[in-house]
């Protein structure tokens, strides 16, 4: 290495520190007798050097303003956000949709709309038809739910019972 | 110098905390830094508030442990280079289609608008002057490497490019620097 000029991009990367520890030795070693790359490395040098005594002389303190308008635009974003929400077309149909979901709120937890109350036997006697329909391995002899004890039980047996029933009972012979 | 920690709740106080923490003690730093891109007062004054407030909006991303510095001037090359992106097509959309494309001898031309030409009379710094010559990229890479003094990774890591990136615009901008102040010492010799 040391009888090679090296290029002057691996100077510049030599002035960087950017080399491997040995191409960083050849160099060093190189530019001990190489009087032409040791000077093209001074002036590499030279310009880094000038770089950075330009950019110190200049240099220059945060305005105050720039300070105050990043607060400024900062609120003036957060007040607009609010804004957007006040504008008639957002707020209008905002509000009737606020009063709707409110009056269907009132309407639903009042006593008038309540849901009617469904008979327990009603339930499990449709029910228990149904999962001994939908579920094959459903053992089918044992008395999961006495349907007819439940109908005797019942007062006043829908026509969906017995429907339930026959099912329950179609499913059971076969 | 404390880097601003990240603090998780409440945010709002936080934030505007972290804001104060990052003006005060970066401020001066970061309008250097946009100031040696842009070149500019007043383009650094606005590319320094854009990046305080993306600093605001987006504070719960900055890494606790890493620096803060490379984040922000990450933050100002990402908005520089979109600002020279838009002002580009504005640019391209007002040029008159009877304009002949002007020759520059093959060189880029010192400014694109008045205001710039302007700002380019007030910097009688031929360094100054050759430094706003190069591309917005070759700048950049100048300004990370030789006057911040980073790495070529960290260079990479800032401009989101990579390495060997880095190192062609590092080689390409000096050796034009160097042509740039040979002909400028030249033109004063003369």
């Amino acid at each position: 290495m040391t009888s090679q000029h090296p290029s002057t991009d691996r100077i510049v990367d030599y002035v960087h520190r950017e080399l491997s520890p040995t191409e960083d030795a050849a160099l060093f070693a190189h530019f001990a007798e190489c009087l032409h790359c040791r000077a093209e490395y001074d002036a590499e040098l030279r310009l880094t050097a000038a770089l950075q005594s330009a950019a110190a002389a200049e240099s220059l303190d945060l305005p105050s303003a720039v300070k105050a308008e990043v607060w400024s635009r900062i609120r003036s974003r957060e007040a607009r956000g609010w804004n957007f929400f006040l504008r008639p077309l957002i707020a209008v149909p905002v509000a009737v949709a606020v009063a709707l979901a409110a009056f269907f709120a009132v309407q639903t937890n009042s006593p008038m709309m309540a849901h009617p109350m469904v008979g327990a036997q009603y339930y499990f006697d449709v029910h228990s038809a149904a999962t001994r329909q939908e579920n094959p391995l459903t053992d089918r002899s044992a008395p999961v739910l006495n349907v007819t004890e439940a109908s005797e039980v019942s007062s006043n047996p829908s026509p969906l019972v017995d429907a339930a029933r026959a099912a329950a009972g179609d499913d059971l012979g076969r | 110098m404390g880097v601003p920690h990240k603090p998780a709740e409440p945010p709002s106080t936080e934030q505007a905390a972290f804001l104060e923490r990052a003006i005060e003690q970066y401020g001066k730093a970061t309008y250097n830094f946009a100031y040696r891109l842009t070149g500019n007062e007043a383009d650094a004054r606005d590319l320094s508030q854009d990046a305080f407030l993306r600093v605001y909006r987006a504070w719960r991303s900055f890494q606790p442990g890493t620096s803060f510095l490379s984040w922000i001037y990450r933050i100002v090359t990402n908005l520089y280079r979109d600002e020279l992106r838009r002002r580009k097509g504005r640019f391209q959309e007002e040029i008159p289609e009877d304009n002949a494309p002007q020759d520059f001898g093959g060189q880029r031309p010192l400014a694109v608008n008045p205001i710039d030409e302007y700002v380019e009379g007030q910097l009688s710094e031929p360094l100054a002057r050759a430094l706003q010559r190069l591309s917005a990229e070759q700048r950049q890479v100048i300004v990370l490497a030789d006057l911040e003094e980073y790495s070529y990774q960290e260079i990479a890591d800032i401009m989101g490019c990579s390495i060997g990136t880095v190192r062609s615009r590092l080689h390409r901008a000096r050796a034009l620097l160097r042509r740039l102040i040979q002909q400028q010492r030249t033109q004063a010799q003369q």
